[in-house]
């Protein structure tokens, strides 16, 4: 019987010396060298629902190679800041995590939040133009890192195109020739469908290509005084929009303050009833769940005067590591960071999250739509409007417009609007 | 005469009475005044500040948030949509409710699958009944592209009728009523139901003999003798119009333009997304003020009503 | 056989009232048909029963969570704060309306006037005091959370009904020589079966349904089953949102609740309805 036991006891210690060996080898076994910073765990909040597993994997590659375990957290849209802020609030921010450059950061490194990525190696290697997106505004130092180019533009139905003979436009002149063109055509129904925002954005795309390539400084001509919202370019850029556009029946201005709008007018898009639609990179995932006619598409840029106009690229969305880690912590953080700015890495989160990279020598699988839009980049192109929120809030809303009934009406409802959208800007200077 | 000492044990102290009514008190009051009191004075400490929500470090700025809020010209549409809210929303489920609870109150075999139909949608949090009902208030699009009321208006042939519930100012803050009333009919009919069932029956006997119809046993009867339930039901409903945030802020963001912004929109708005929480408690405070007063002078004016009868 | 005109009149209300019904069930008789959808049915045939059951929104749904764990932790949670909300407010409610002493009114004034108090603002307050204990994704932190929250209610309630309840009794109490304790849990406490019932009922419903807590104070794993439901929302309301999903979690979000509903309707609206309101 205690010979028994013995061996019992024997096998036991063998076999948790043989299983921690294993442990061990497995965790270990990545080969490559190991960080410095090995052993540490840190913590990544994003908040792409498409690119969760790619960042595990990521991630799991990552630890393979150095020893760092990163724990990768899922934080939904349209809770993520208000969960950062908590997590700010109780002294538990992860070290790594998204941002979108854009008005919402400032008040991160005015705070202290941000780490100051100013001195990381991967600079260099990142296209010039997102970068400058993402440098503060004052001081020229940088807090976070771009990790997409997003884009946005009017999407068209080659089959429409194709049976009419038109191609992409070259200026406004043709491109307006082009909608009359398709308005004629008894399948479809308006020329233009409305998507998601379709105001503000319109708006915003043909701010681009007609008032900004006037007058690049349009922003801080406003802020200084020199000029007002309601100039008239940003007038003419209206006027175009809501008044002449919706008189000549190119866009059913009723489907502009709905529901989902997006994916609704992409059911319109798709099935030919409308030729032309705004979309953006992130668009495109669910115009294939809803593709059920094999319709194909390209793009282009909204037309301005005398060119094709301006593509809007955006630095989309950013990583921004933590100010408050410290140690081996930071270390480990920065060392992810790195990590992900790789070419390689980046390139499958763009993938998965439909957009170009920013990252010199990433390589995302050719899309024709993708393609069909940077022919486009010559032009001088700029991110996301930058004024201040309440006059973004309120950007499309100019509905008294549509209830005016006279010409003379609308125009003079469109002024109002103008002035208040002035006004909605000074006030914000003010605090 | 014997007199026995008794000795003062640790049991006959807990069971003096001053000991024990503090006993049954202080778990309540500890836990309220931990997680619900202090972080009220916190709030109310934070109205005098301009914290942002993020930094660590706050600034006294006195009564500035409360000035700030006042002068703002937004407040001068929120303020009417708040009160135009909450006035349709109490005013139509006082008396919806009132009539769906008599039905329910009938002894027939529709009444248990009555009971289940209204009270079922008590159960659906605001963020569900926001999306579900956004999608059934969408506009037309085209004809095989339209929201759910619209197609069945479409379907009996009143598509004249269809049009952007959502879209439109006339209609908006009716709509989001209504989607309000559906949720919420169910527990203030059950309020009034259980006082209701509460009434003797000798009452109503008594009044049949007397000769008085259905109607008029209502008015009389039923009706004056709700006063409890009626009081808690105003009460829930003014409170709950002025707290309503979830189903609002996802039906409409706001409305078109700002036909439907009611107050918490606001505030929220204002405070989380604009980095101005030290505000957003400030408006708080004065909208709890407000309501607190509005709860005050309801209670005073059914006070009376329910004595007198 | 003669059929009285008032069975006729019985019978024809009751008819009307079958419309009625529809328009109520409606919506959630759409949530569910929807679920089963692919999204571009979704959209373009919103009204007309799934062409075949498209199981995969729930399949998806079900995988990207961990459903049975979240909806233990929901149960749990719940059930923790209704029970403890209602013994400590009972508790404190029954000495409140006995007890004449001039303080009792103050202190149901300190409480009640939470009701009216909106707690967006609160929010971060309180988790950063919860934070504070020591009580940071734990349970007990959003059992006590809710229960803090309640208070003002459950208070007004037990308040409302001790105060009315029968003196006699507590006087036989008394001369049998029972210690308020005795008093309390032998005797009161289950005559408040009705308002206990209320106030469970009003109460769990935003218990259950909470969407903003939970994701401040709780880490994934310990987190309820509502604010999954975010998940599945695009980058804005508007812009890639996958509806078929949102209905299909929505609809596992609550069909506990609508089980238990079902299972306990007969007591519930009894028990609501034995006691009466009095307020």
């Amino acid at each position: 019987m205690k010979k028994m036991l013995q061996k019992l006891l024997v096998a036991m210690m063998c076999l948790i010396i043989v299983g921690s060996l294993v442990a061990c080898n497995g965790g270990g076994g990545g080969g490559g060298g190991k960080s410095e910073y090995a052993g540490t765990t840190i913590e990544l909040l994003h908040f792409w629902v498409d690119a969760d597993d790619v960042l595990q994997d990521i991630a799991e590659e990552f630890y393979d190679e150095t020893g760092i375990e990163v724990d990768v957290v899922f934080s939904p849209v349209a809770s993520h800041l208000t969960d950062l802020n908590n997590r700010i609030q109780t002294d538990d921010v992860p070290e790594i995590f998204t941002m979108w450059p854009g008005p919402t950061v400032p008040p991160y490194i005015e705070s202290g939040a941000l780490a100051n990525l100013s001195d990381c190696k991967w600079i260099e290697n990142v296209d010039a133009a997102t970068l400058s997106q993402c440098v503060y505004s004052q001081g020229g130092e940088l807090y976070i890192a771009p990790v997409n180019t997003a884009f946005m533009g009017l999407a068209y139905n080659e089959q429409i195109f194709a049976r009419n003979n038109l191609t992409a436009p070259k200026n406004m002149a043709d491109f307006e020739r082009i909608l009359d063109v398709l308005k004629a055509d008894p399948e479809v129904d308006y020329p233009i469908i409305m998507g998601s925002d379709c105001l503000a954005n319109y708006v915003y795309l043909s701010c681009l290509s007609n008032l900004y390539q006037d007058m690049p400084d349009f922003d801080e001509q406003v802020n200084a005084g020199t000029t007002t919202f309601g100039n008239e370019a940003m007038t003419a850029v209206y006027e175009k929009l809501y008044i002449d556009w919706a008189e000549k029946g190119y866009y059913n201005w009723e489907t502009c303050v709905s529901t989902d709008r997006m994916s609704k007018a992409a059911i319109e898009f798709l099935d030919g009833n409308a030729a032309i639609m705004r979309i953006g990179g992130w668009d495109m995932s669910i115009l294939n769940e809803l593709n059920e006619t094999g319709t194909t598409y390209k793009m282009f840029p909204f037309p301005a005067e005398d060119n094709a106009g301006s593509v809007l690229a955006a630095a989309g969305e950013a990583f921004a590591v933590s100010a408050y880690a410290t140690g081996a912590k930071k270390g480990a953080a920065m060392e992810f960071l790195d990590y992900l700015m790789k070419a390689e890495n980046n390139a499958k989160i763009c993938a998965a999250i439909g957009s170009l990279s920013p990252i010199k020598g990433a390589e995302i699988k050719s899309n024709p739509v993708l393609e069909s839009l940077s022919a486009y980049l010559d032009q001088p192109t700029r991110g996301w409007t930058v004024w201040p929120v309440p006059v973004q809030n309120i950007l499309g809303e100019a509905y008294d417009i549509y209830d005016a009934k006279t010409i003379e009406a609308k125009k003079s409802a469109l002024k109002t609007f103008l002035d208040n959208m002035q006004n909605a800007w000074m006030a914000t200077l003010e605090e | 005469m014997n007199s026995v000492k008794k000795r003062k044990s640790f049991k006959d102290f807990l069971t003096s009475d001053g000991v024990a009514q503090a006993v049954f008190l202080i778990p309540a009051y500890t836990i309220f005044t931990l997680l619900f009191f202090i972080p009220v004075l916190t709030s109310v400490y934070y109205s005098f500040t301009d914290w942002n929500g993020i930094s660590k470090e706050t600034n006294w700025v006195w009564f500035k948030n409360y000035a700030a809020m006042f002068t703002n010209p937004d407040i001068f549409n929120t303020i009417p949509v708040t009160i135009y809210y909450a006035v349709l929303n109490s005013v139509c489920l006082i008396f919806i409710a009132f009539f769906v609870a008599l039905m329910l109150n009938r002894k027939s075999r529709i009444t248990t699958p009555l009971r289940i139909c209204f009270f079922l949608p008590m159960l659906v949090s605001g963020i569900i009944v926001g999306f579900l009902f956004k999608e059934i208030y969408s506009p037309v699009i085209s004809d095989e592209n339209m929201g759910t009321l619209n197609r069945l208006l479409t379907l009996v042939g009143l598509k004249g009728l269809t049009q952007n519930w959502l879209g439109n100012k006339y209609t908006v803050m009716i709509v989001v009523v209504l989607t309000g009333v559906w949720n919420q009919v169910g527990q203030t009919a059950l309020i009034y139901l259980a006082n209701m069932q509460s009434i003797p029956k000798e009452l109503y006997e008594a009044a049949t003999i007397d000769g008085a119809g259905y109607w008029k046993q209502t008015y009389h009867i039923t009706w004056k003798l709700i006063s409890p339930s009626l009081r808690i039901n105003l009460i829930l409903l003014i409170i709950n119009s002025l707290k309503a945030y979830d189903m609002i802020s996802l039906l409409t963001g706001g409305g078109p333009g700002t036909a439907t912004k009611v107050i918490n929109l606001w505030i929220v708005e204002r405070s989380i997304g604009g980095y101005e929480v030290g505000l957003g408690c400030a408006m708080s405070m004065v909208v709890t003020i407000f309501a607190f007063v509005l709860v005050t002078v309801t209670q005073k004016l059914l006070a009376n009503r329910g004595a007198t009868e | 056989m003669k059929v009285s005109v008032k069975k006729i009149k019985k019978f024809l209300v009751s008819a009307c009232m079958v419309p009625v019904m529809a328009i109520m069930v409606f919506p959630l008789y759409l949530l569910v048909i929807n679920s089963f959808k692919t999204l571009r049915e979704f959209f373009t045939n919103p009204l007309a029963f799934p062409k075949s059951f498209y199981l995969e929104n729930f399949k998806y749904v079900l995988e990207k969570q961990n459903y049975f764990k979240l909806l233990g932790n929901n149960a749990i949670i719940l059930i923790g704060s209704m029970v403890l909300l209602v013994v400590v407010a009972a508790m404190a409610g029954f000495v409140l309306g006995r007890s004449r002493a001039k303080i009792m009114k103050l202190l149901y004034s300190y409480v009640v006037l939470g009701i009216t108090l909106p707690t967006y603002i609160m929010l971060i307050p309180q988790v950063k005091l919860i934070v504070g204990l020591g009580l940071k994704n734990t349970y007990i932190g959003m059992i006590l959370y809710y229960v803090a929250s309640g208070m003002p209610m459950a208070i007004f309630l037990f308040n409302g009904f001790f105060s009315s309840a029968p003196r006699d009794l507590e006087e036989a109490a008394k001369l049998d020589g029972c210690s308020l304790y005795r008093t309390f849990f032998q005797i009161f406490f289950p005559l408040s079966i009705a308002t206990i019932a209320t106030l469970v009922l009003i109460q769990s419903i935003g218990v259950w349904n909470d969407t903003t807590m939970p994701v401040l104070l709780l880490r994934a794993e310990k987190r309820t089953l509502m604010p999954t439901l975010q998940a599945f929302y695009g980058r804005m309301m508007g812009q890639g949102t996958r509806w078929e999903r949102i209905y299909a979690d929505a609809v596992l979000c609550m069909l506990p609740m609508i089980v238990l509903f079902f299972a306990s309707n007969k007591y519930l609206i009894q028990g609501v309805s034995e006691g009466a309101l009095k307020g």
